[in-house]
């Protein structure tokens, strides 16, 4: 291997172990303090202004709950990440004993039984009482489950709290990796507009002031799309093959304009450097999703998968746009005549195998992961012969698909090649650009103004909002001069 | 396609700038949705809409007004719990009392109104 690939190969490499790095960070994250060990001791303190109470020492039992406070204070972090159901009801009768020490005159037989509950409600989450119902390992949220959710962002709209509605549309955000599975099966538009609305929903209720009557329109939307859905329950071989036609579909049109492009730069045999990139997404999502589902649940990496669907969609558009540019240049006479001259003798350089290599990786793991776990959700509810005939049909129609379209590459001429490739290339990265943006809105990091007269296109990933779409128009204006400059320059040669 | 390892070189670094940056988010610290002012006015702006759904002894708002309370202060609590962690075990006091307070039946309003004079007066500072 070339120097340049070997630095190629220690940046990737570290970019991996990035990766997992950041990955781990949140396993450890879950993993640390024992919350629980923790909890034990800290409720002592709450027995103690329990007895102390119960002996008519109230000042004594004010001291004693406020040294558990002062605990709770360090370890309630990690409660909450084991579960948010468990931290709530602990804060909520924390709540009762504040509200009992707070009354005048003193409340002793309030306080005692705030004290009793609280200290109750402490041993149930040590016993892992409120595993259920939330974000821990294990649970799964099934789309009933959102539509209650949407409900109480529904009714908190219209009781005019924006705040609240919010907070119920981020609960939806996060559980919707558990049911998109199941979305996406029922119907590829009812799940991309889910996803859109969830956005719009968000952008509405929090801008300033909030557009409550709009967010209650796309709160009905959202409602009246995902209705029919709930009670879907099992599923069957087609349901299997098509999560893998609609995952996979992207993924395979990358693969395959750089397979076509190996292929006409004569170079074929370059191509395990592509599969070797496609390799390495699956392996890496199938490691991840199994990860996910032991050590996270779905609820709690939702955030996450939607970061990692975000940063890989953006970085790989960032590719495509110069993979798309340079198949353009070279469908440009003046390029192409020199490419003819050359091509026979030139080698592709590791360095830009590594390049192929690392899009193909991308193309896969960016929604590899969450396709893993869809087939993992909904394992338990279809028969493993299903499963196993779906994948497989899914994957021969995939391969069929690919085989047709390199089949057909090879009859056409180089320039038309390199044009048709080119265009497909560049709607792939613009497409990714769109998904890759609202991913990242999706998981909170880039925010969301939702503009009514954009449109919504689900093909082109155009969402209605400019943090969205503005990186789309200038992906456009960008290309269009390209397309101009290389049109003067070819009149220039000619004439 | 040579240039192609300066397009690599620049997502690499791109792509490693977002997984770090989104690493610490991830981490179980997520960054505050609005300052600490910004918070802090918003929950002021909850907390005088309790007040009156109190004074009003108005059950169904008062309560509606407590899950406003604790929605704007999950906006920005972690920032006030790394900036002054004893400022943020006494705003809780006030607002766990609060909020458990709008459920009871019947509400006290007394120790309500006390409760929520408790808790503005420890928010007006950081509304500043």
């Amino acid at each position: 291997m070339s120097a340049m690939g070997r630095r190629s190969l220690t940046i990737s490499v570290f970019l991996v172990t990035l990766l997992l790095v950041w990955l781990a960070g949140g396993v450890t994250a879950a993993a640390a303090g024992s919350p629980g060990a923790d909890l034990t001791a800290a409720n002592q303190l709450v027995a103690k202004a329990l007895g102390l109470a119960q002996q008519g020492d109230l000042p004594g039992a004010k001291a004693a709950y406020a040294q558990f406070t002062q605990r709770w204070l360090e370890i309630e972090a990690g409660i909450k990440g084991q579960s948010k159901a468990a931290y709530q009801a602990v804060e909520a009768e924390m709540g009762n004993v504040q509200l009992a020490l707070a009354k005048t005159p003193p409340d002793p037989a309030g306080l005692i039984t705030a004290l009793t509950a609280l200290s109750t409600v402490n041993a149930g989450v040590v016993r892992g009482e409120y595993a259920a119902g939330n974000d821990s390992p294990g649970t799964h949220r099934s789309v009933a489950d959102l539509l209650t959710l949407l409900d109480r962002a529904r009714e908190r709209a219209g009781a005019g709290d924006a705040a609240g509605a919010a907070a119920a549309i981020g609960e939806f955000r996060q559980a919707w990796l558990d049911v998109e599975g199941v979305v996406i099966t029922y119907s590829g538009k009812v799940y991309a507009d889910t996803e859109r609305d969830m956005v719009d929903a968000q952008a509405l209720l929090t801008s300033q002031p909030p557009r409550l009557a709009q967010a209650l329109v796309v709160i009905d939307r959202l409602h009246e799309n995902l209705g029919p859905i709930a009670g879907k329950t099992d599923y069957n071989l087609l349901d299997a093959a098509s999560i893998l036609l609609r995952e996979g579909l992207e993924a395979l049109l990358v693969i395959v304009a750089l397979l076509g492009f190996l292929k006409k730069a004569g170079q074929a045999e370059k191509g395990r450097w592509i599969w070797g990139g496609v390799a390495a997404g699956l392996g890496l999502s199938v490691v991840l999703a199994v990860l996910v589902r032991l050590l996270f649940g779905t609820g709690a990496f939702g955030d996450n998968n939607f970061l990692i669907t975000g940063a890989a969609g953006l970085f790989a558009a960032v590719m495509l746009i110069y993979v798309s540019y340079w198949l353009h240049s070279k469908s440009s006479l003046a390029e192409w005549q020199r490419y003819i001259r050359t091509r026979s003798t030139a080698a592709l350089a590791t360095g830009s195998l590594f390049s192929l290599a690392t899009l193909s990786f991308l193309a896969v793991f960016r929604e590899g992961t969450e396709t893993v776990l869809f087939y993992v959700g909904m394992a338990s509810s279809i028969s493993m012969t299903d499963l196993l005939l779906g994948l497989g049909l899914g994957l021969a129609i995939l391969l069929v698909v690919a085989f047709v379209m390199l089949k057909v590459g090879r009859h056409i001429p180089l320039r038309p090649f390199f044009l048709v490739s080119s265009l497909l290339v560049f709607y792939l990265a613009f497409k990714f650009t769109g998904t890759g943006v609202h991913s990242l809105q999706l998981a909170g990091v880039l925010p969301a103004a939702h503009v009514s007269y954009l449109p919504s296109i689900n093909f082109l990933s155009v969402y209605p909002n400019w943090q969205s779409t503005l990186p789309q128009l200038a992906l456009l204006l960008l290309a269009a001069g390209a397309a101009v400059w290389t049109r003067l320059r070819d009149q220039a040669i000619r004439q | 396609m040579l240039k192609f390892r300066a397009v690599q070189l620049a997502g690499l670094l791109l792509l490693s700038l977002i997984l770090v940056a989104c690493g610490s988010a991830a981490g179980g610290n997520p960054a505050p949705a609005v300052s600490i002012q910004a918070g802090a006015q918003a929950m002021r702006q909850a907390l005088a809409g309790v007040q009156k759904a109190v004074e009003a002894a108005d059950v169904n708002q008062a309560k509606a007004g407590g899950d406003a309370l604790e929605a704007a202060w999950a906006k920005f609590e972690d920032a006030v719990k790394a900036k002054d962690k004893a400022l943020y075990g006494q705003i809780e006091e006030p607002l766990g009392a609060i909020e458990a307070g709008v459920k009871a039946t019947p509400m006290d309003l007394t120790t309500l109104a006390g409760q929520i004079r408790k808790l503005d007066g420890l928010l007006a500072p950081l509304a500043k």
